[in-house]
């Protein structure tokens, strides 16, 4: 998992944040977790994103998979300005254009994998019979085609993060968000979906990886430190 | 969302949960249970109330001494004259058009006695009309003869119980029994009718009107039945009942008419509304069971913050997300809702056959049933399944 990222890519960016501010309000002061952002991410990137706790990287990756909405600011979205659709044009963009990966999973328990893998193609209207043979390919992608049938519970620390993988993978959405995807894992099995994440970006696809291990950190093509809301 | 999905995704989340959901739809269960228990036990107990009056043919108009449309003290008491309704009266209105049949009768009370034997009974006197208006016939023998009430033999029909207590296992027909003291012949003992309301048809004797009043020395008889041949004929058999007996009562109408239809809407409409209030108590438990509903829910909600969050990081809308929680009240209480129809239903056919209660489970008490349970499911999960749509799914997906 040492492997030297690739040179990174270039070209029209896939996304791209202006001035991007978020603030929260704590009692009657705005406390910023976003200061005034600006990034660009050109479409094959594989982009970690470093910093300590409350430095907003979280709010970043939040902001981008469009479930949190800045205070003020423009993202551009494959050339389209996020900020100021309504709500379903930012439900499609969930869908979509990005899949989430969480530290903690979020599988839900009492579905088998290949259902979990299901659900964001249940919400998205895709027929069942794609939806089961699209879900079992992604599983197949991630090495789980023998635990298709299995719950969450039954599986193993990395076979439920390659669920998840797979389930953030299901709606062949251009962007990933992986939010301490190792966090809760093992080196090694850490290493198993670290080589997943590289293997996918490989492959073009664009990763947002947010961490703040310097080992997961070295496969990004760039890496960005946050604090205070800024990047360093 | 396509239905299957829902249905799918419903599913998952109550198999594993199967206690709590049982819990939850206990409420619903019980509460549409009683509903329709009860509203089979007021159906059940309407149907057999009317059949019971109407058992005697629901064209009866009874014709009664006084006018007693309004409250207060009896007729004749208090200023006014009232006549007698005499057999006289009755025979006039028997030939009556839209009339085909015509009974003036008497009640009282006397012995009737053979050699050995004597038993007290009610004494019914009446005429051979008296047949057809009571939807009565003789299991042996015959009725009354017709003809002359002045010219009727001294017969007597026995009721079952009577002819069974005073002549054990011996035929009664042709016997000679002393009512009230005076001899008779038995010509009949009539079919048994049991209970009516809670008297008993079969304990007495039935005579010729005449003989009945000289018996009981009176010049006027209780009450005229008269039968109309039809519903339709009821209005004009009445109209010509009032003409004939106000002209016969030197022009008063000292007389009150009374349709067994009019007696039969009455009874109904007091069922009905004992029904609907014994419902409106039952609909209280259903109340309940919809406060569990909310409770559980609202509960489920809060333990299902992060799936929420997760639910809208995959790409679930608001109104979604609002679908999936509505769905599952719905089913809750559809399926609790369908479970008290059976348990209800159930129960009412138990208390029917086991405890002889007069049951009757009205068929639309079933969809009636099954769609205030949805609509109180659904009522009931709008409040949770809102606030589920409404989690901001960042903070919902930090909930665990």
């Amino acid at each position: 998992m040492t492997e030297p990222g690739a040179p990174a890519p270039e070209g029209e960016p896939i996304i791209r944040l202006r001035a991007l501010r978020r603030e929260y309000r704590m009692g009657s002061q705005p406390v910023p977790a976003l200061d005034g952002v600006d990034l660009d991410v050109p479409r094959g990137e594989l982009l970690v994103l470093m910093g300590a706790s409350g430095s907003g990287k979280s709010t970043l990756l939040n902001i981008i998979g469009c479930l949190d909405q800045p205070t003020s600011g423009s993202y551009g979205l494959e050339g389209r300005e996020v900020t100021t659709l309504p709500e379903p044009d930012r439900v499609r963009i969930r869908r979509e254009k990005v899949g989430f990966i969480f530290q903690t999973f979020h599988l839900v328990p009492r579905m088998t994998a290949l259902r979990n893998v299901e659900l964001p193609m249940v919400f998205a209207g895709v027929e069942p019979r794609e939806r089961r043979q699209r879900a079992s390919e992604t599983l197949e992608a991630v090495g789980l085609a023998h635990r298709v049938a299995h719950r969450p519970p039954e599986l193993s620390g990395g076979e439920r993060q390659r669920v998840a993988i797979a389930r953030a993978l299901a709606m062949r959405p251009p962007i990933l968000l992986a939010d301490e995807p190792t966090g809760n894992l093992d080196s090694k099995t850490g290493e198993e979906i670290v080589r997943i994440l590289i293997d996918l970006n490989a492959r073009g696809q664009t990763l947002l990886v947010v961490t703040h291990s310097e080992e997961l950190a070295k496969i990004g093509h760039r890496i960005l430190r946050m604090k205070d809301g800024k990047f360093l | 969302m396509p239905l299957g999905d829902l249905w799918g995704l419903l599913l998952e989340t109550l198999r594993t949960q199967r206690l709590r959901t049982f819990l939850t739809m206990l409420g619903i269960v019980i509460g549409m249970g009683s509903v329709v228990l009860l509203s089979s036990i007021g159906e059940g107990t309407r149907q057999g109330v009317l059949a019971q009056f109407s058992q005697f043919g629901s064209t009866i108009v009874g014709v009664q001494p006084g006018k007693v449309k309004t409250f207060g003290v009896g007729p004749g008491s208090i200023g006014g004259t009232t006549h007698p309704l005499t057999v006289e009266d009755g025979l006039a209105l028997r030939r009556l058009p839209g009339v085909v049949g015509s009974a003036p009768h008497i009640v009282g009370s006397g012995e009737v006695e053979t050699n050995d034997r004597t038993r007290f009974t009610l004494v019914y006197g009446t005429v051979a009309d008296d047949r057809r208006v009571l939807r009565w016939e003789p299991r042996i023998g015959s009725f009354l003869p017709d003809g002359d009430p002045d010219q009727i033999p001294a017969v007597c029909v026995l009721g079952s119980t009577v002819a069974n207590d005073l002549f054990p296992g011996s035929n009664p027909l042709g016997a000679r029994v002393r009512i009230g003291g005076t001899r008779f012949t038995v010509v009949g003992v009539m079919q048994s009718k049991g209970q009516v309301l809670g008297f008993d048809m079969d304990d007495l004797a039935i005579v010729p009107v005449k003989r009945a009043m000289r018996m009981f020395n009176r010049v006027d008889v209780n009450e005229i039945h008269l039968l109309a041949a039809s519903h339709e004929m009821i209005p004009r058999a009445m109209e010509g009942a009032t003409r004939v007996l106000r002209e016969r009562h030197g022009g008063e109408e000292d007389f009150t008419l009374t349709s067994q239809a009019d007696v039969l809407e009455v009874v109904d409409e007091v069922l009905r509304v004992m029904t609907a209030g014994v419902l409106a108590i039952a609909g209280i438990g259903v109340l309940v069971g919809a406060i569990g509903i909310l409770t559980i829910l609202w509960v489920g909600v809060h333990e299902r913050t992060a799936e929420i969050g997760l639910m809208k990081a995959l790409g679930a809308s608001d109104g979604q997300v609002m679908l999936v929680f509505l769905a599952e009240a719905g089913a809750l209480s559809l399926v609790g809702g369908a479970a008290g129809v059976l348990l209800g239903a159930g129960g009412a056919w138990a208390l029917g056959a086991v405890a002889g209660v007069w049951v009757s489970t009205p068929v639309w008490i079933i969809p009636l049933t099954l769609g205030v349970s949805l609509a109180v499911g659904l009522a009931a999960g709008v409040v949770p399944a809102v606030r589920a749509a409404r989690l901001d799914p960042v903070g919902a997906l930090r909930a665990e």
